[in-house]
């Protein structure tokens, strides 16, 4: 029982804790974006001068983003709103398939491994495939007018 | 060392999702005081407050 068995039986773990270091990485980041913007604005305000539109609209726009997550629609927001999303299904579904596909062949321990990840893969592929269906079929239709009802600032 | 890693390598998952909230915690709460501190700088000076910074922000 050394470190590199260790690390041959838990190599793929670096997937999921780089992904959780990004996320709090990306989270912070995205915190100093938003105080900067409070900041420079504040510096507006103690010199008694209007603020250029594109600030407040960059607070908007955060506010959008924040909202797409909080509704289920993933990163990057309006991107993947306009695009209708399905993207992401493609890539879960692909990536089920493709570890199924190991898991099955591969006959050593890591198989298990392997099928795991095709079950979970395969599991959200699904539940994004539902939550897109019903968001197609129940969802806000995209209007023509979307860009310019986006940029608007007081709604 | 390593057995014990091996029996409580699942435990990452949730220690990190406590690390994740706590952070968002703490992030969220130096956003609105600062959010506020503008605020009262636009109050202080007699203006009117942006309609950007007066709506509910979450992230």
């Amino acid at each position: 029982m050394n470190f590199e068995q260790l690390f041959r039986d838990y190599w793929w773990l670096i997937f999921p804790v780089g992904g959780m270091l990004m996320g709090v990485f990306g989270m912070m980041s995205h915190h100093h974006h938003r105080s900067e913007t409070l900041r420079i604005l504040k510096s507006y305000a103690d010199q008694g001068k209007e603020p250029p539109q594109f600030l407040l609209d960059q607070l908007k726009n955060d506010e959008d983003r924040a909202m797409d997550q909080a509704y289920g629609y993933q990163g990057g927001g309006r991107y993947r709103h306009r695009n209708g999303g399905w993207g992401s299904v493609v890539v879960f579904a692909a990536l089920a398939a493709g570890f199924s596909y190991m898991g099955y062949q591969t006959g050593s321990d890591a198989s298990h491994v392997f099928t795991a990840l095709g079950m979970a893969f395969g599991v959200a592929a699904a539940a994004l495939f539902v939550l897109k269906l019903i968001g197609v079929l129940f969802g806000p239709r995209s209007r023509p007018d979307d860009g310019k009802r986006r940029d608007r600032v007081d709604d | 060392m390593t057995e014990l890693f091996r029996q409580f390598w699942w435990l990452i998952f949730p220690a990190m999702a406590m690390v994740y909230g706590l952070v968002q915690m703490i992030l969220r709460s130096s956003y609105e005081k600062k959010k506020l501190d503008l605020m009262r700088s636009y109050l202080d000076r007699g203006q009117p407050v942006p309609d950007a910074l007066r709506r509910d922000n979450h992230f």
